[in-house]
């Protein structure tokens, strides 16, 4: 009884611990707060299901931002005609609107940049450089999880950045 | 200062702030899966069971031969309890049994209007062979009376 309280203290501090990480990487990969919302919940879920049989192998924080990406891709996939770039901004600017009580998601400033920016890459090319710039997953580890070679996660990495570059250059 | 690290920056000055309503949900849907399997765990140990003995090959294979077997036999049962059905055969076999057949023939739709038409009355023997053939036709002469024509008057005898 005891043991199995500790165990739910230790999913609340999980989820306090990762939540507004998870939410960003969600809301980068997304552009879309619906969705980012949907996919950290789906996953601390599945989380919480499976906690008992569960054995970390490396980084905790990998592990779940992976798990949210590979949830958000489904999710886009299920949701693909209203993610739309006009329905997107729209999403995602008016969340930005800190003085709004009515949004239950908040992006600042720069989330709404990175996010519009980032909207405009290929999902594979977003999905590489958020993995690695938020998620601080390695190449090797990223290829892993998707499924492809690290030589083409580096070149979306790279492409991805260039492009990025181009669209952020009067920005920032 | 690189393009990689400008959008470094720029990730780390990322924020968001998350209404307690969504910390509600997700909690509490998380806490309510991780005690789910303990509930769960006690409902059905017979699965615990079956699951351990289908593990061998042996069982797995008893199992597969018992099905095909219990298949085999509903099929052989079902085939012997179904009742035949009427065919063909039957119905020739029920139609040598006829010794007389009348026939009533309407040539064309206008014939059924002026009630003309021909009778054929058809006798068989014991064999089966056509024994006796009669036919009648009836026509309409002009519009108020018919008559009885014989084509073949009274019984033919045929050399069938």
């Amino acid at each position: 009884m005891r043991r199995k309280q500790e165990s739910r203290d230790s999913l609340h501090n999980i989820y306090e611990q990762y939540r507004d990480s998870l939410l960003i990487l969600a809301i980068a990969l997304s552009h879309d707060v619906n969705i980012a919302e949907d996919a950290v919940h789906d996953v601390f879920v599945a989380f919480a299901q499976n906690l008992e049989n569960f054995k970390l192998t490396g980084s905790l924080k990998a592990y779940l931002g992976t798990c949210v990406a590979n949830r958000v891709r489904d999710l886009m996939r299920k949701r693909q005609s209203r993610t739309k770039a006009a329905s997107l901004q729209q999403n995602c600017s008016k969340s930005l609107d800190l003085k709004d009580p009515g949004q239950l998601i908040v992006c600042n400033e720069e989330l709404q940049l990175l996010s519009s920016a980032l909207a405009q890459l290929p999902y594979e090319q977003r999905e590489v450089i958020v993995l690695h710039i938020h998620g601080q997953m390695r190449f090797r580890n990223i290829a892993k999880s998707i499924g492809i070679s690290v030589n083409t996660v580096k070149g979306r990495f790279r492409y991805g950045i260039r492009k990025l570059r181009s669209i952020l250059n009067s920005e920032i | 200062m690189s393009s990689a690290e400008k959008i470094r920056k720029l990730f780390a000055k990322s924020d968001v702030t998350v209404n307690s309503k969504i910390d509600d949900r997700i909690i509490n849907d998380a806490l309510t899966a991780f005690d789910k399997p303990e509930k769960t765990q006690f409902v059905s140990p017979e699965s615990n069971i079956w699951r351990i003995i289908m593990k061998s090959p042996i069982t797995k294979l008893t199992a597969a031969a018992a099905t095909i077997i219990a298949v085999v036999f509903s099929i052989s049962l079902l085939d012997k309890a179904a009742t035949p059905a009427y065919a063909l055969e039957q119905t020739i076999e029920a139609n040598h049994t006829i010794k007389t057949i009348h026939l009533r023939i309407f040539e064309g739709a206008e014939s059924i209007e002026n009630n003309e038409f021909s009778d054929y009355w058809i006798k068989y023997n014991d064999a089966g062979k056509l024994s006796n053939l009669r036919t009648i036709r009836i026509v309409l002469l002009g519009s108020l009376f018919g008559t009885r024509e014989f084509q073949r008057p009274g019984y033919l005898r045929t050399t069938l």
